[in-house]
């Protein structure tokens, strides 16, 4: 619409400034350009025409000069043939002669009149043919006259002829050549003829050239022209108009289409076009109404508050309208007054808050109910207001918002530039919405308020429900009780009627025998009495036998430990002379040793039996309730005893009947002490034949002692074919130290305690233990459990009973052994022993001196506290159970001390309260009794804690520059840094001083990184903590090689360095390094030295710490750290024994390597060992369907590992 | 549904997971109850079995149905290069610091449909470390894994992800990492290379390789307390020392019995580092 008028204008100076051709239809416009081409044509059409004609003339012409040239020629020659006639007759007079002469004469005549004919149209040749007609006459005349005539007379003689000739000559008037003169004459007027009209053909040929050359040129100019016109006027148009479709199809509306003035089809185009374009335009915005309309409809339903419907409207009409102040006021029927709502880019204070009817321009159009637009605005009106500037609107529009008829709102709008249509148009459109959503609004505020008061209410009325309930709920219970008692009373009141009399009969006898009553009563006081007082007899016993158990179990846990003391040294030092450390003693002697070292070890079983035993005596056993799968028990009793089974030739076998709950509720721990007593005695007692293990029901034969009937057993079964028992032993052998006969002690050894354990763990877990035998005929006995086990299994009290401190004086002190106190030097590694058993403290002693440190020995609290203030030792080994304060005081008062807290302690006990000792900062804990190497470890670690001396590290690079650098990095460090150049300096250097830690570069002149570390290992001291720095990427072969010496490898980069300076400090200040500390393995003896097992793994920390079990148990390892890489090392190994296969690896993973190894028939019975780390209850299955012989969980239980490698290592 | 009485629900919900448990040894007892007990209702409204306890039946003697039960319990929801700060710090901060490795293990935990696995990859090929790199990305839902694997995802998320991809510095364009077709986008095999996938339950599997990053985004939030703490030490056990640690954004170690074996790099990113000393000695 807006667009119209200037393209009009456009239209119109296109008009002038095209041609008249522009305007013409294109029809008009080639009949224009083709019409001259075809009228240039047909005149160079008609210039040929005309020369042509020309030329045929010509010719004719020229043929016709030709005949005359050859008329002409004819006649001279009839003429000369004449003459000759003539001269001829008058020589010879004869008759021929005389006939050419008449012939000539007539030929000349035809041919003169020939000529005469010819030359018609020329009258000076007809002239000259009259004049040679006439000469030609005379002469023939004259020739008759005076040749022909004379000669015919007769014979003429020379001189006869000689005057004829005279006569001739002189009488002649013409002669022949003037005849020819006149012919040539004529010849030549001829040939003058011939030339002339040759020439003007020649001139009518170039002018035919010239006209048809300028015909081409014309034509091609013009063709050019009309090429040129047509592109200028029809193709460039039509493909601007194509290209203006389509940027228009595009929604391109910023198109300026031209050409509109034009008259002929191109202006049509246009004029459609322009027509189209303003559609478009039109579409567009309504599109752009429509779908402004329907997103800010939503969105002002969304408000919930007038406030907010009245922003969120102003704000958006006035982006929308592009107004610079938008207002909007609500009309509210009930106060009749205008309130506003909501308004955008006002300055505060412009405008009052309401208006009410009428008032103002505002009010005005509620009562006008009609828009009213301001179109020059006063000067102290609003002014559009922004941080640059304020000025005056140009237009205020103020537009009532109408709901059926009734105004509920106005809109007041002001802006620089008058409302668009557009814009009135979506004002239009919009008012109605903002007029319904209003009043919706209105209408939701309101139900709002209703539904929150109808809230409020329910509220009050469900708490006053509830009150009234309540107070219903009393009355009705009151009403309840009253109404029972009431009829209580009347049952009563009838009762009391009804057994009136009864009852006074009955008061009339009981009278009467109220005197024998008191009689009897009398004597039962007595008797009460008495047995008041046996009661008191009985408690009293009950206390004394109580206190005399827990004496018992005192003395029993107080001996035990006293037992353990001496036995601990016994131990150890049996142990050592077995060892033949020192190589001194003879095979005997050696034999004598072990012996002693065996018979402590049965003490120590019994002394621990003992215990047990008094523990439960005393109801002290702990029982810890948990589900036990029955197949972790048979699997448990098939891996202990399998291959004792085995090496004994015996046929051993553990299994579980049908019908049995997959798990038992009980003590797992004490139930299999239980059957491993029993199957290991079964295996004892059996010399051949075999050991069966069934877990089922009870058998129908064995007796179920009656305390258990009625309830579901489960029993676990082990039954032998060995020695058996004579039925009236069958009491005696559940006795503490009972055994057949000594007979059978002696033989079989064992301390006698064991079923009479089982019996009485049997009674705690709620069961019983049945036996069936015959001497000779082999035992079964039954282990009967509930299936649910009775309450109260569970004992309160697991602490083992405390001894009871022992009373001591300073007089009864133990003598402390002879020490170093009195020769120690400054910088003495010095221990302090804290051990009341001189023997073990003398064992201790020695241990320290041989490692070449100090001691300082104690045999009470008191004086190691004294010892400990005085020489401040290295570290502290520190028994529990001593004279005076007891071990746990003495931590408390060392770690109470400044001077001392620092000093590490590591507790040897005979008790085992390690985590007790670890609470109160202690480093380590042992138990009595111990092994050698334990103390050894215990040192270790209470030095390597000790040790705060400077630390040493060694930087192996060849670059200077780099070691340089790493020094720098470390300069805050306490620590002595060596550098070493080549790896042969460092070795050297290494074998000089102990180093905490090395820095090495593995790029190193002549011996490379490696190679280093290999020499390294091979040295007594082994491979000290290693940090490589390397330069460059390692292959994975590399990774793993190194990975063996440490694993602080650290590739050189940007931040390589902190790394580098995290990883040597962890060397460096660690206590003890994760990856270095000892590994507790199980020990293996020999069994298994020797044989070949594949470690496969791509965890390489696994891969190390169990490769380094596995040869610690004397196994050769090999590793892979794939499944590929798996099947090619048993490629290279065929002689490999066993595989443990891990289960997640990347690339080719455990099943797959495991099917792998499989498909080869040579490898079919391999046993393979799945490692896994998944725990799901399919994935052990997914492994033994892969075809692993067995799996084990991660992280690896190394007893387990033990366990497997023997069961799966074929002997 | 018709309301249903909560404490029924509790009863019927308990039996689901006891029955998940027993009969297929998935264990979600230790799932935080809410969220559980809210994709078990839907679960229920999904297959239209009206209760909790229909479902459990389904459970119980339809062997397959538990791996639709398994799918509609996982929640695999991700973006590619979801957080583009975390990515940035991950490129910006810890790629240059586990290039100092000669080799590099990362573990993704519960990787879900692996748009962040391909992430990583992306991330690791631009910072030239991808060929010694090693990503084991790991789920328990096996129908994700697969979908992990595929690397197709509708296209139209494909412009988030880029934007995320820029934001996160990516230093070409993520379309140079994918083919569009059919309204999906294919990411490029060879991103695959170096990873990993596998089948690992957070919940009862245990360590399976030596990691220096661990990735475990918004598993976390799922687990209860002494769930989170088991995932947390198994991350532990599984970090080389030094190795890093990302968690999701509503994940934190703050009060995890584990933050004492961790520092912390980024708190707004929840980004920790393994402590190289145990803080405690665990030797006995």
């Amino acid at each position: 619409m807006a667009a119209r008028q200037p393209s009009n204008d456009r239209a119109r100076g296109d008009a002038s400034r095209y041609s008249w051709i522009a305007h013409l239809p294109v029809q008009r416009k080639m009949m224009l350009v083709i019409g001259p081409l075809l009228l240039v044509f047909l005149l160079a059409n008609l210039a040929t025409l005309y020369s042509l004609d020309q030329q045929t003339e010509h010719r004719h012409w020229s043929e016709h000069t030709y005949d005359v040239l050859l008329d002409i020629g004819s006649v001279r020659q009839s003429l000369l043939a004449a003459q000759v006639g003539a001269r001829g007759y008058m020589l010879l007079q004869s008759t021929s002669e005389l006939a050419d002469f008449e012939q000539g004469g007539r030929d000349l005549a035809d041919g003169l009149r020939r000529l005469r004919a010819l030359t018609a149209d020329n009258p000076v040749q007809q002239t000259r043919l009259d004049a040679i007609q006439t000469l030609a006459t005379r002469w023939q005349r004259e020739i008759v006259a005076y040749v022909i005539t004379p000669a015919a007379r007769g014979d003429i003689d020379p001189a006869a002829r000689q005057r004829i000739q005279e006569d001739f000559l002189a009488h002649r008037s013409v002669t022949v050549p003037q005849i020819t003169a006149v012919l040539d004459q004529m010849a030549d007027t001829e040939r003058n003829l011939l030339v002339e009209r040759n020439g003007r053909l020649d001139q009518t040929l170039a002018l035919m050239r010239l006209v048809n050359a300028l015909a081409a040129v014309l034509s091609l100019l013009y063709g050019a022209y009309v090429v040129n016109l047509t592109w200028r006027l029809i193709a460039r148009p039509l493909n601007q108009m194509t290209e203006l479709m389509s940027r228009l199809a595009a929604h391109d509306h910023s198109v300026v289409i031209s050409r509109l003035g034009r008259r002929d089809e191109v202006g049509q185009i246009a004029r459609a076009l322009q027509v189209f374009k303003q559609l478009a335009i039109a579409s567009r915005e309504q599109d752009w109404l429509k779908n402004e309309l329907s997103t800010l409809a939503p969105r002002l339903q969304e408000a919930t508050t007038h406030r907010a419907f009245g922003q969120l409207l102003t704000g958006e009409v006035a982006r929308l309208v592009k107004a610079g102040v938008t207002l909007y006021y609500g009309y509210d029927a009930h106060s009749e007054r205008l309130d506003l709502l909501g308004s955008y880019g006002l300055r505060q204070s412009w405008s009052p808050e309401s208006y009410v009817p009428g008032e103002g321009l505002v009010g005005q159009s509620v009562l006008e109910r009609k828009p009213i637009v301001l179109d020059t605005v006063p000067e102290h009106y609003v002014r559009i207001h922004s941080g640059s500037g304020e000025a005056l609107p140009c237009q205020i529009t103020i537009l009532p918002v109408l709901y059926r008829e009734q105004v509920v709102g106005v809109l007041e709008l002001a802006g620089f530039e008058p409302l668009s249509p557009l814009c009135r148009q979506l004002l239009d459109e919009l008012l109605p919405i903002i007029a319904l959503t209003q009043e919706n609004l209105t209408r939701a505020i309101a139900t709002q308020q209703l539904l929150e008061q109808t809230r409020e209410q329910a509220e009050d009325l469900s708490v006053a429900a509830i009150t009234l309930r309540q107070q219903q709920q009393v009355l009705r219970d009151s009403n309840e009780a009253l109404h029972a008692k009431t009829q209580e009373l009347e049952e009563q009141s009838q009762r009391l009627t009804v057994s009136e009399e009864e009852l006074r009969v009955q008061a009339e006898e009981l009278q009467a025998s109220n005197e024998e009553l008191r009689e009897k009563g009398d004597i039962l006081k007595e008797q009460k009495q008495a047995l008041e007082a046996l009661q008191r007899e009985t408690a009293q016993k009950a206390l004394e036998l109580e206190r005399a158990s827990r004496y018992k179990s005192e003395f029993l846990a107080n001996m035990s430990h006293e037992l353990r003391t001496p036995l601990n040294s016994l131990l150890i030092l049996s142990r050592s002379l077995a060892d033949n450390d020192t190589g001194n003693l003879d095979e005997e002697q050696i034999e004598s040793a072990r012996i002693i070292h065996d018979a402590g070890s049965n003490l120590l079983r019994l002394i621990n039996d003992i215990l047990d035993l008094s523990k439960i005596e005393a109801g002290k056993m702990e029982l810890v309730i948990e589900e036990l799968p029955l197949a972790v028990l048979q699997r448990s009793l098939q891996r202990t005893f399998g291959h004792v089974a085995r090496d004994k030739g015996l046929s051993f076998e553990v299994r579980v009947d049908e019908g049995l709950p997959a798990a038992l509720h009980t003590d797992a721990a004490r139930l299999e002490q239980v059957a491993v007593n029993l199957v290991g005695n079964a295996l004892k007692f059996t010399a051949r034949g075999e050991v069966r293990v069934r877990i089922g029901r009870p058998a129908p034969e064995s007796a179920i002692p009656p305390a258990l009937l009625g309830q579901p057993l489960v029993a676990i079964e082990v039954c032998d074919t060995g020695i058996g028992i004579a039925p009236e032993k069958f009491a005696r052998i559940f006795q503490a130290f009972e055994q057949v006969d000594a007979g059978t002690s002696r033989q079989y050894g064992g301390t006698g305690l064991g079923l009479a354990i089982c019996k009485r763990i049997a009674a705690l877990l709620g069961g019983d233990i049945v036996l069936r035998s015959a001497p000779g005929e082999g035992s079964t006995f039954t282990v009967l459990l509930p299936e649910v086990p009775p309450v109260g299994t569970t004992a309160a009290d697991g602490h083992a009973p405390a001894p009871a401190p022992r009373a001591h004086s300073s007089a009864l002190l133990p003598e402390s052994i002879q020490d170093d106190r009195g020769h120690l030097d400054q910088g003495d590694v010095t221990i302090l022993v804290i051990e009341d058993d001189p023997a073990f403290a003398r064992i201790l002693a020695d241990m320290i001196h041989r490692k070449g440190y100090r001691v300082l020995a104690a045999a009470d609290g008191e004086t190691a506290l004294a010892l400990a203030r005085e020489h401040r030792p290295t570290g502290i080994l520190l028994d529990v159970m001593l004279p005076g304060i007891d071990g746990w005081t003495v931590m408390e008062r060392l770690k109470a001390d400044e001077t001392v807290r620092h000093i590490p302690v590591h507790f040897i006990s005979a008790t085992d309260e390690a985590s007790r000792g670890r609470e109160l900062g202690a480093v380590g804990f042992l138990t009595k009794p111990v092994s050698r190497e334990a103390i050894a470890q215990a040192f270790e670690r209470l030095l390597h804690v000790a040790e705060d001396r400077t630390r040493r590290l060694l930087v192996v690079d060849d670059d200077a520059d780099a070691r340089t650098a790493v020094r720098t990095m470390l300069r805050h460090e306490q620590v002595q840094i060596d550098e070493a150049g080549s790896a042969e300096e460092a070795l050297r250097m290494t074998a000089r001083a102990q180093y905490d830690c090395i820095v090495l570069d593995l790029g190193l002149p002549g011996m490379s990184g490696t190679e280093l570390l290999d020499r390294l290992a091979a040295t007594p001291a082994g491979v000290p903590p290693v940090v490589i720095h390397s330069g460059r990427d390692l292959s994975r072969e590399e990774n793993l090689k190194l990975r063996q010496y440490t694993d602080a490898i650290v590739v050189k980069g940007a931040r390589a360095p902190e790394r580098l300076l995290e990883e040597v400090s962890l060397f460096l200040h660690s206590i003890q390094h994760a990856s270095r500390r000892p590994a507790e393995k199980p020990s293996l003896g020999d069994e298994l030295k020797g044989r070949s097992v594949l470690l496969v793994d791509d965890d390489m920390r696994n891969l190390f710490a169990l490769s380094k079990v596995l040869r610690g148990w004397g196994l050769t390892v090999t590793m892979a750290q794939d499944g590929r890489k798996a099947l090619k090392a048993l490629e290279e190994n065929p002689a490999t024994e066993l595989v443990l296969m891990d289960v997640m690896m990347p690339g080719m993973d455990g099943y797959e390597a495991t099917r792998a190894i499989r498909a080869q028939a040579r490898f079919a019975e391999l046993p393979i060992i799945a490692l896994t780390a998944k725990a799901m209850r399919g994935d052990r299955e997914r492994c033994l369907e892969a075809g692993a012989s067995d799996y084990l969980s991660k992280p690896v239980d190394l007893d387990k590992l033990a366990s497997l490698l023997r069961v799966w290592l074929p002997h | 549904m018709e309301p249903v009485d909560p404490a029924l629900e509790d009863i019927e919900v308990e039996l689901f997971v006891r029955a998940l448990r027993q009969r297929h040894g998935y264990d979600f007892s230790q799932y935080a109850p809410a969220s559980l007990k809210r994709r078990v209702r839907q679960l229920a409204r999904a297959h239209g079995t009206g209760t909790i306890s229909a479902l459990t039946g389904r459970l119980l003697h339809e062997p397959e149905f538990v791996f639709e039960v398994l799918e509609g319990l996982s929640v695999p929801v991700s973006d590619m290069f979801r957080d583009p700060p975390v990515f940035r710090a991950l490129r910006d901060r810890v790629l240059p610091v586990l290039a100092s490795w000669p080799y590099i293990d990362i573990w993704q935990a519960g990787c879900a449909n692996g748009q962040e696995v391909w992430s990583l990859a992306i991330l690791l090929e631009e910072a030239g470390l991808y060929e010694r790199c090693r990503i084991h990305a790991t789920d328990f839902n096996a129908a994700a894994l697969a979908r992990a694997r595929e690397g197709i995802y509708p296209a139209r998320e494909a412009q988030a992800w880029s934007r995320n991809y820029l934001e996160a510095g990516g230093r070409h364009s993520l379309s140079d990492y994918y083919s569009a077709r059919y309204e999906f986008i294919k990411l490029d095999p060879r991103l695959r290379r170096n990873v990993s996938f596998a089948n690992h339950n957070l919940v009862t599997d245990k360590v399976f390789c030596e990691a220096q990053l661990v990735l475990c985004r918004n598993v976390l939030i799922y687990f209860s307390n002494p769930l989170q703490e088991r995932v947390l030490a198994l991350f532990r056990d599984s970090l080389a020392r030094g190795g890093f640690l990302c968690l999701g954004q509503r994940e934190s170690l703050d009060f995890a019995p584990s933050a004492a074996d961790f520092s912390t790099v980024d708190a707004d990113l929840r980004l920790y580092r393994r402590n190289a000393l145990p803080p405690t000695d665990h030797a006995h």
